[in-house]
């Protein structure tokens, strides 16, 4: 009844970084509630996972195998089966399409309680108690458990990840019985581009009329590649040809509010505001000290985008190395 | 027989002539009876449309005020002072129309003589002497005078052919029927004179008052049957044509006029109200949009329909139509026409079958035909639909340069804003960024959809008070929605805040319980938000034990829009206020000393004029007089005053896509202006009203713009006052 | 069949998050109540499956105070049949498996192939009602959906998933889909459609007869707080660029928590 249980997301064969991310925070619970980091991890052709979360803290790792397709009912049929035998008293999972997609299927079956895209925790005695952002990050609820086990979704890339100089740790077979799913995954379409669709990116890097022609799209291209950004564009750059209308940020084009917006040679006019004020963070790169999207920027960079965009996405290149 | 009359008569000397000279004694009883049939016909054709335009309901007001109407009667009917704004076509129009009227007039007088006068008398005339001479002569030229007019006409409609013009047979039938009555009438002058100089020799002198016959006549000689055959032919047309008028292109003569007498005088900025649409509905009435059937416009709608000759100066003048976009004014107003004489057919031969409804009862609800031809409107209804396509409402900025310049008092767009609102509020047929707008506004209040916290947020710092801080307020400064949000208008608020503080004038702003206005979201159509809009910002007036009528205060605004509305258009709600537009209050201040400028520079100014102050509330002069107090050498572009060229921001296409399709010659029209006021060559480009500086700021920034703009400004004027603002002496 | 859309009434995402004296609560003192932009996806998709005629009506279902009334009039408008409103203040607080709970009740008896919703209501961003509504109800669910398609009484769904890949998942009905943007262009409610819908029918049930209520809860919220406020923006001019770069994207990283 104190150990921690993470489902270790996979992409393909290989735990997501959000995994450790995961054990990590789950070694921090597990010393406050007396218990031990349990892992659990479902897919196909998979070896080795003992090792590869043990070195982050896990020491079970329970693995069903054979398991090609995700199903939201044959996970959660398989995790409630796990968490019913193992007891654990918080399991972790990632907010992730999947994570958030399975977590309150799971909470629901087992008639406990969930928490979802956590972006921190502290331990009240042995009690779990998670940090979350609510209003799209305009104010934060530390939200406590009613009922064993405490369930939670965890935002990637906001935890830290921990030593990794943990042992290998016992793999267990779980039996890779999906219970019957009434909705089954026919088939997975892969992205016609890798990026996002404006309205859903979580970054996007955005040209205005400052970028001149349409070829110099490309700088904007290579460090939205880095960052993981979609790409936009103001409607002066659409009118000039540069971009597509579909790029198109504004009151007449799309609106848009994703944690990172970084405008280049946009002038930020009202029209554009609109339509991505409401951005957590905004950059601007403009060489015009006087352009108004400096006014709604966090950091702004006064100077030649063509040479300002290029020495970002070198940064950025170093950094998420 | 023309011997015989001359003879009998014993006048011979004396200048005159019978109609009926040398015919046999009962032509005039045939000519009669013919005539009277063409004037059966005649007749018939004109109840006809009359029933046609009582398809329509009541139009209010239309027929009030008769002896201003009478005036415009006269200064609209005969003296066509709006056709002739435009010299070619206004001349040829003239000279036909004159020609004709005085022709019309020289009948009606020979035919008072001659079935009337000549009958009662037993054969005497009061057309003879000098009488007959000036009369001759007159007609003579006047005939002439329409003979080049429809010549000029008829080289303009089909050898120079000008864009605006379609060429339709109605057309080219009415001028080709016209110009063989003329024709013939000549004819029939030259020969009649070549006869009657046969017989009276030298003594026919007088004659030559009909001078076009007179030099004809030489080419005829003696030949009498050749003078009735020609006066046979001229007779039977002009009977077939005034038979004719009411079923072809002739019936304008008439339907233009009528429509120059009862066009409407009211407020032409006016959109039309929805009386207390939302207490109405709330009250659980069913309260009818718009304009989605035929028989919803009033019957003035209808006669201006038909009053419409294609002239297309409405098009020419279109800031959408002259961008490349779908609407044209002239085509939206004959596409309502066709449909209203479709159903009107359809109505009229329903009507000849089958019994009347009972009087009073209500159209079956939403069944077609509907006007427009939208995919949201067909699939609503089973009756049919017209030619119009939703995106051509949409295309237009009401910027008002169709109405402004129809000679005959078409009014396009309130029937545009009264369609507007079916697609508005019924059938949700709008762009996405439209229903964006709306939902923006509904729960915000502001076209961004911003946090009404945040409006005007800079005034506080410049020691503005607001009205709860100051209720003794004499002026109320209406910031509006772009000078309350948008980081370029906030400038021309400071700047107009400047100016207001040194005149010392006694002013506050409404802070955060300032509102949209609401113009564009009635343009849009959407009354009800509109209405809605009013009604919310009138409970929070009175929420804060504020008098919610404004009884006695005045109100200073910096956007045309804005003054427009609040001027206007919230009387209806109640609101007594006096709006001054900041144009109209600077100029006073400049007038009564009360704030000093600094002299001129050598610099030059072109003017932008705002549709809502030039158009709408002929506020042309003020903006020039007050740069010239600031020492501005203005430059004048070629579309400008009451024929300004739209920013393309009006009627809340602000808030919507604009196509853009440069290959395929589809312009934005803020660049087609930009382009035209920076080829002016002036220092500055100055405008009055912060949408259209919106407009201009995003077309003047294009890359392409980028040299020519180096050395010019774009400036609201407020922003050149408060320039040229004198330091206030230390007392 | 028959579509049910469960309908959340939210604050306009404009609204400024103020919290109460004792950060037990958010402030609700001004704010713009509107209905949850990711339902009125949802709505929308229900009322073109309709227009297909692959449905035949369309019930919007709603759990709030008195004012949630307004949200589900707002569906009804957009063309909607009925509405059901679950209202009693014994569900004031009720945590997202009591609400999951409460709507489960509430369809006892209602007879529907489709279930449609939001993927998350813009307020406590939780995304789990719906989730925990499918598993209550023991029926297939599909979340983040982009498009629908329905054949007879199968629903293929198309679920966005990282990198702009789809997964394309099918079940039989009863099934619940979740809708993200993108799935259409949700149609305008206008003020006199929302008057008129006022005619519509809206059943009214308490918490006894849904069977939950706060009481049921399983998590709890301790606390509110705030971010750190907003700083005033950076502007780098000075030094060299490559610096300046060099440090907006170590404040990125550091400060912001934006890379």
């Amino acid at each position: 009844m104190s150990n921690v249980l993470v489902f270790a997301e996979l992409r393909g064969a290989e735990p997501k970084k959000v995994s450790f991310e995961m054990l990590s925070a789950a070694k921090q619970i597990a010393a406050a509630t007396g218990g031990q980091v349990i892992a659990a991890a479902i897919g196909d052709g998979l070896s080795g996972l003992g090792a590869k979360l043990g070195a982050y803290g896990a020491t079970k790792v329970f693995v069903a195998n054979g398991v090609a397709k995700y199903s939201t009912e044959g996970f959660a049929h398989i995790l409630a089966g796990l968490i019913k035998q193992e007891n654990p008293a918080v399991v972790l999972l990632g907010a992730t399409a999947q994570g958030k997609d399975l977590a309150p299927r799971l909470a629901a079956k087992l008639g406990v309680g969930l928490a979802s895209d956590i972006v921190g925790f502290r331990m009240d005695g042995n009690k779990f108690v998670a940090k979350r952002p609510v209003f799209a990050g305009k104010a934060f609820t530390e939200v406590t458990f009613l009922a064993a086990p405490a369930i939670a979704t965890v935002r990637p890339n906001v935890l830290p990840i921990g030593e990794t100089n943990g042992a290998a740790a016992a793999e267990a077979v779980l039996a890779a019985d999906l219970g019957g799913p009434k909705a089954q995954i026919i088939e997975i379409v892969a992205g016609v581009s890798k990026r996002l669709d404006l309205t859903e990116a979580d970054r996007i890097v955005s040209g205005g009329r400052g970028i001149k022609d349409k070829t110099n799209f490309k700088i904007l291209e290579e460090l939205a590649d880095v960052i993981g950004a979609s790409v936009g564009a103001s409607r002066a750059a659409v009118d000039a040809g540069y971009a597509d209308v579909s790029m198109q940020v504004g009151q007449t084009g799309k609106t848009v509010n994703p944690t990172l917006y970084v405008a280049c040679g946009i002038s930020g006019a009202i029209q554009h505001l609109a339509g991505m004020r409401t951005s957590k963070v905004i950059v601007a790169i403009n060489k015009d000290p006087e352009a108004p999207i400096f006014q709604v920027a966090d950091y702004g960079i006064i100077g030649d985008l063509f040479e300002a965009v290029p020495l970002m996405t070198a940064e950025a290149k170093k950094l998420l190395a | 027989m023309y011997e015989q009359h001359v003879t009998q008569s014993g006048v011979e000397r004396l200048p005159m002539w019978g109609m009926y000279d040398g015919f046999w004694a009962y032509t005039r009883w045939i000519i009669y009876g013919l005539a009277v049939v063409a004037m059966a016909i005649f007749a018939y054709g004109v109840w006809q449309r009359v029933r046609a335009y009582r398809m329509g309901r009541k139009a209010e007001g239309a027929l009030d005020n008769i002896g201003q109407r009478i005036a415009d009667l006269v200064r609209y009917g005969i003296l066509q002072l709006r056709v002739i704004r435009e010299a070619y076509p206004g001349v040829f129009h003239l000279f036909l129309f004159w020609g004709f009227a005085v022709l019309f007039f020289g009948t009606a007088i020979t035919v008072l003589d001659e079935d009337f006068y000549q009958l009662l008398t037993h054969g005497e005339k009061f057309i003879k002497g000098d009488f007959y001479i000036g009369l001759s002569f007159l007609l003579t030229t006047f005939g002439l005078l329409a003979i080049i007019g429809l010549c000029l006409a008829l080289y303009r409609r089909y050898v120079t052919k000008p864009d605006r013009l379609d060429n339709k047979q109605e057309d080219a039938t009415l001028l080709v029927l016209i110009l063989l009555i003329l024709i013939t009438g000549f004819l029939t002058q030259a020969a009649r004179i070549g006869v009657v100089r046969s017989v009276k020799g030298a003594a026919a002198s007088y004659e030559a008052s009909r001078f076009v016959g007179y030099a004809l006549a030489g080419l005829f000689g003696n030949s009498p049957g050749l003078h009735k055959f020609f006066w046979t032919i001229h007779a039977l047309l002009s009977l077939s044509f005034i038979a004719v008028l009411p079923y072809t292109k002739g019936l304008h003569f008439f339907s233009t006029l009528a429509s120059v007498f009862t066009r409407n005088r009211g407020v032409k900025a006016r959109v039309p109200s929805i009386p207390k649409m939302m207490e109405r509905m709330e009250a659980g009435e069913e309260v009818e949009m718009g304009y989605k059937r035929i028989d919803q416009l009033t019957w003035r709608e209808i006669l201006q329909l038909d009053a419409c000759t294609r002239c297309g100066r409405c098009q020419a003048q279109c800031p959408a139509h002259n961008t490349g976009k779908h609407l044209s004014p002239k085509t939206f107003i004959q596409d309502v026409k066709e449909h209203w004489l479709a159903e009107w057919a359809k109505k009229r031969d329903a009507n000849l079958t089958e019994a009347k409804p009972a009087e009073g009862a209500a159209p079956a609800e939403d069944t077609g035909p509907f006007l427009l031809e939208a995919e949201a409107v067909c699939r609503a209804c089973e009756g049919g639909t017209g030619k119009l396509k939703s995106q051509v409402l949409w295309d237009c900025t009401n910027c008002m340069a169709c109405v402004n310049i129809c000679p005959v008092f078409v009014e396009h767009v309130p029937l545009i804003n009264q369609m507007r609102r079916e697609l508005a509020m019924e059938f949700d047929d709008s762009e996405k960024a439209c229903k964006d707008f709306f939902k923006k506004m509904d729960t915000n209040a502001n076209p961004w959809g911003m946090n009404p916290g945040d409006r005007m947020s800079w005034t506080a710092e410049l020691g503005v008070p607001s009205v709860l801080e100051k209720p003794d307020y004499e002026y109320l400064y209406w910031v509006g929605c772009m000078g309350g949000y948008d980081a370029r208008a906030i400038k021309i608020g400071k700047a107009f805040v400047k100016i207001l503080q040194a005149a010392n004038v006694n002013f506050a702003v409404l802070g955060e319980l300032e509102m949209c206005c609401g113009d564009s979201l009635r343009r849009l159509g959407n009354e009800a938000s509109f209405q809605a809009l009013v009604m919310m910002f009138k409970e929070n007036i009175k929420g804060c034990e504020m008098d919610p009528t404004f009884a006695g205060k005045k109100v200073l605004v910096t956007c045309p829009h804005g003054y427009n509305t609040l001027k206007h258009e919230y009387p209806e709600f109640g609101f007594q206020w006096q709006v001054f537009h900041h144009t109209e209050f600077i100029l006073d201040l400049i007038k009564q000393g009360k704030i000093k400028l600094q002299g001129g520079n050598g610099h030059t100014a072109v003017l932008h004029d705002s549709c809502f102050l030039a158009r709408y509330n002929d506020i042309i002069d003020q903006p020039r007089d007050i740069l010239k107090a600031c020492g501005l050498k203005l430059v004048e572009v070629e579309r400008s005053k009451d024929l300004t060229f739209c920013c393309g921001g009006g009627g809340g296409r602000a808030w919507l896509e604009e196509h853009f399709d440069p290959e395929k010659g589809i312009n934005r029209i803020n660049f087609d202006r930009a382009d035209e006021l920076i080829k002016a060559g002036a220092d500055n480009i100055v405008s009055a009203c912060p949408l259209c500086m919106m407009m201009f700021d995003e077309a003047t920034k294009r890359n392409e713009c980028e040299s020519a703009m180096a050395n010019k400004r774009l400036l609201d004027i407020a922003e050149i006052v408060a320039e040229k603002l004198e330091a206030p002496k230390a007392n | 069949m028959n579509i049910v859309v469960l309908c959340k009434q939210v604050p306009d995402t404009e609204s400024k998050i103020k919290l109460l004296g004792d950060n037990s609560n958010y402030d609700q003192e001004g704010i713009k109540w509107v209905l949850n932009v990711y339902d009125e996806y949802a709505v929308e998709e229900a009322l073109k499956t309709r227009e297909a005629g692959k449905a035949a009506k369309v019930t919007v279902l709603g759990l709030g105070p008195k004012r949630c009334e307004e949200a589900l009039r707002t569906a009804l408008a957009m063309g909607a049949d009925d509405a059901i409103h679950v209202e009693d203040p014994a569900l004031d607080g009720a945590d997202a498996f009591a609400v999951a709970k409460a709507l489960a009740g509430a369809l006892k008896g209602v007879d529907y192939g489709v279930i449609l919703c939001g993927k998350v209501a813009v307020d406590d961003d939780m995304g789990a009602v719906p989730q925990m509504l499918a598993e209550l109800l023991g029926i297939a669910q599909v979340t983040v959906v982009s498009k629908v398609e329905i054949e007879g009484d199968t629903v293929k769904a198309y679920r966005d998933v990282e990198g702009g890949a789809k997964e394309i998942v099918q079940a039989k009905m009863p099934v619940l889909l979740a809708a993200t943007k993108g799935l259409n262009e949700p149609r305008y409610a206008s003020l006199p459609g929302i008057m008129k819908a006022k005619r519509k029918p809206l059943v009214k049930k308490t918490a006894a007869d849904v069977g939950s209520s706060a009481a049921e809860n399983k998590t709890k919220v301790a606390g509110w707080s705030l971010p750190a406020a907003r700083l005033a923006g950076k502007v780098f001019k000075e030094g060299e660029l490559a610096d300046r770069v060099a440090q907006v994207v170590k404040l990125l990283r550091e400060e912001a928590k934006a890379l």
